[in-house]
């Protein structure tokens, strides 16, 4: 029984972490590849060309 | 776990960022410069802002292979509680799988473009690039975890389909930069793309399995 909760608890925390993670990956990955305002657009510009994203 | 990921993610992102980013400037930048004069018409810009954008280019790359990093953390982790052994040699082929996925798969109908490519619906072609992405993802993970015949057919049907009724080509091609500029830009684009994403695979199966092995 407690060897049951124990395990729920930690596949709780490490679920959680894992989309933590994953949002925190999409929003990097969206802002480099997708953001248009300007200075990100600029800077990020060769980055979009060489890495595939459509960038205008 | 929380830790572990983001340690995971940020040191493989760094590398494989630097990687890219160096790949980018020895063997594509001086590529994008040139279609930018045949796009504008203009000579290149001079040689302290190349070294501003360059600096930038690599701190974006950077930037996004961290992103790309802490999905494949993430992923692995899953795994990881599923049972799943995650070292150097694993991290190599999820970093082959996350190029098939990330790089490969939008490139197949959407690739990489010089400045100076014709225009067409920038917001259309950024959808097709996420549903790209997406559902390769989903063919390939299903392609590695599925079982059955039929989980293969989804598999291969993810994978084909997008690119069946995805965005076609312009009916009139105005591109302004030669053609063999923009082959080899293509393909080089896709090179460096694997090589990154291999060093992110190999550097995350690294950090992963030492952070699990060693004292907590």
């Amino acid at each position: 029984m407690t060897t049951l909760v124990q395990s729920q608890v930690r596949d709780a925390s490490g679920t959680r972490a894992i989309f933590m993670a994953l949002a925190f990956g999409l929003a990097l990955i969206a802002s480099v590849g997708f953001a248009s305002a300007s200075a990100i657009h600029d800077a990020a510009h060769d980055v979009r060309h060489t890495t595939g994203f459509p960038c205008h | 776990m929380l830790r572990h990921i983001l340690t995971t993610a940020l040191l493989a992102g760094a590398a494989a960022g630097v990687t890219a980013g160096l790949l980018h400037l020895v063997f594509l930048q001086n590529i994008l410069l040139l279609a930018e004069t045949f796009e504008t018409g203009s000579e290149r810009a001079p040689f302290a802002l190349l070294t501003m954008r360059n600096a930038l280019t690599v701190m974006v790359m950077v930037v996004l292979y961290c992103g790309y990093g802490l999905i494949l953390a993430a992923l692995m982790a899953y795994r990881g509680q599923a049972g799943d052994r995650v070292d150097v040699r694993a991290g190599l082929l999820w970093g082959i799988a996350g190029f098939a996925v990330v790089t490969l798969a939008p490139a197949f109908s959407l690739p990489a473009q010089l400045p100076g490519a014709t225009e067409t619906d920038l917001a259309m072609r950024q959808i097709w690039w996420v549903i790209f992405v997406l559902s390769a993802a989903g063919g390939v993970w299903i392609l590695v975890y599925g079982k059955t015949p039929g989980q293969g057919a989804v598999a291969a049907l993810l994978l084909v389909g997008p690119h069946l009724v995805g965005p076609l080509l312009p009916d009139v091609l105005t591109g302004s930069a030669p053609m063999e500029l923009a082959a080899l830009f293509t393909a080089r684009s896709l090179g460096v793309g694997l090589l990154a994403w291999i060093v992110l695979g190999v550097v995350a199966g690294a950090v992963w399995r030492r952070e699990q092995t060693g004292p907590a």
